[in-house]
């Protein structure tokens, strides 16, 4: 066939067509043959550009996907040892990359350190006992909050956390048998539970009001939560160092001032008020619910930020690049999300 | 058993005897999978091996032909 780059295009937007057709399960085997040919031949023309792991990857489950449809046992077999060469050659490369927290086999707590798991934060008091206790948060509590929340039981979704997992967390670390430094061990598993399960299941909670005359529509609310409170976030973060110079906490935050912050909530309060039509809220009530959750979402920042001066970190993660990780997201969500969802629970529900 | 159409909530309510539901499965993820490829490919494939590429795919088959022969299609498999 011809080299030309009409031929090339047709080669890629051929194969995307050809996938949406294996998505549909139509003509899967001739598909399947299709798919491979074309991905070879595209791999073979991007040289060195299409020379990684992925690339041999997919060519060969694509390979093993022709014989897959009505296959026999064999086939999955090969899967198999397709995906056991796959783990166990990536962990060879690791050990060889001359990176010394994976040929010392200790990378898994180098990346788990600034986390709240009391487990895995340098200088924090923990034990083997506890262990266990985390075993049932993270196993037990966690899912059945969410089960909760899936099955609409406000009552025990309300209680569940603070009495019963708080009355536990205790229980189960002294019947392990360690009590040194029990105060402080139970007290940040507890802190940690509050924060990143409790408070943050009321977000998805939302969707179990059943608000009047805003049946099925409540993914809106969680949607201006989420708009309104990362809004306000990513101004302050952008704005809040720029404006102004009276800092608010120079112990936790330096850059934080009462010029930037302010203005920042105040903007974030606004668009909170621009959305009250997608909401069941009136434009009054929308300007002090945002207002609240800001505020909420605002104390929320500085306590987290608090925890991270006290285990000497700067952010809780590296899931994007100079905003940190998940918690560095999300922190003040974990505030403002209750305070929303009672106040539209109490005044709308 | 022949699995047809997108939705095969009956395979999931008989339950499969054999892998007939997860190779169901498999094969849309790997759909998936292979639409991503694809697509980032068709952006960018131009560049990479068009006739104003980096390398173009015309110069690599004139080469591998003087290389191997006819026999290129064994180094080289390719519809191209």
């Amino acid at each position: 066939m011809a080299a030309d780059d009409g031929t090339l295009l047709a080669a890629a937007y051929g194969g995307c067509a050809l996938a949406v057709l294996l998505f549909a399960s139509w003509w899967e085997r001739p598909v399947l043959v299709l798919l491979y040919l074309l991905y070879l031949s595209l791999f073979h023309a991007g040289q060195i550009f299409t020379n990684f792991q992925w690339d041999y990857l997919l060519l060969e489950t694509g390979f093993l996907a022709i014989i897959l449809p009505g296959g026999s046992r064999i086939v999955v077999w090969l899967f198999r040892w397709l995906l056991f060469r796959l783990r166990f050659l990536s962990g060879i490369s690791k050990l060889l990359s001359g990176d010394p927290t994976c040929s010392g086999l200790t990378a898994a707590t180098t990346t788990s350190r600034p986390s709240l798991c009391p487990t895995s934060v340098p200088g924090t008091p923990t034990s083997r006992a506890d262990h266990r206790t985390l075993f049932w948060v993270f196993f037990v509590f966690v899912p059945f909050q969410y089960y909760l929340v899936a099955t609409q039981w406000y009552g025990l979704f309300a209680v569940f956390i603070p009495v019963y997992a708080f009355l536990f967390v205790p229980v189960r670390s002294v019947l392990a048998g360690d009590t040194s430094n029990f105060l402080a061990r139970t007290a940040k598993i507890q802190w940690g539970l509050m924060v990143a399960v409790y408070c943050i299941s009321h977000a998805p909670a939302l969707l179990m009001l059943q608000i009047p005359g805003y049946a099925g529509e409540n993914t809106k609310l969680l949607l201006c939560l989420l708009v309104v409170v990362q809004l306000s976030d990513v101004l302050q973060y952008t704005f809040g160092k720029t404006l102004g110079r009276r800092r608010i906490a120079p112990q936790v935050s330096p850059n934080k001032t009462w010029e930037g912050t302010i203005g920042c909530i105040a903007a974030a309060t606004l668009v909170g008020v621009l959305l009250w039509w997608v909401t069941p809220f009136g434009p009054l009530s929308a300007a002090g619910i945002a207002l609240l959750i800001n505020l909420a979402g605002f104390a929320g920042g500085l306590c987290m930020s608090a925890i991270k001066r006290d285990r000497g970190v700067k952010d809780f993660g590296t899931l994007i690049e100079g905003h940190g990780g998940i918690m560095d997201r999300i922190d003040s969500l974990c505030f403002a999300a209750p305070v929303f969802f009672h106040l539209v629970r109490y005044f709308y529900a | 058993m022949r699995t047809r159409g997108l939705w095969k909530i009956d395979l999931l309510m008989a339950g499969a005897p054999d892998y007939s539901l997860v190779a169901w499965f498999f094969l849309r993820l790997l759909a998936a999978v292979y639409l991503a490829a694809f697509w980032s490919l068709a952006v960018q494939i131009t560049a990479l091996a068009g006739t104003q590429g980096i390398y173009p795919l015309a110069e690599q088959m004139r080469i591998a032909a003087e290389d191997h022969g006819f026999w290129r299609f064994l180094t080289y498999p390719s519809i191209f």
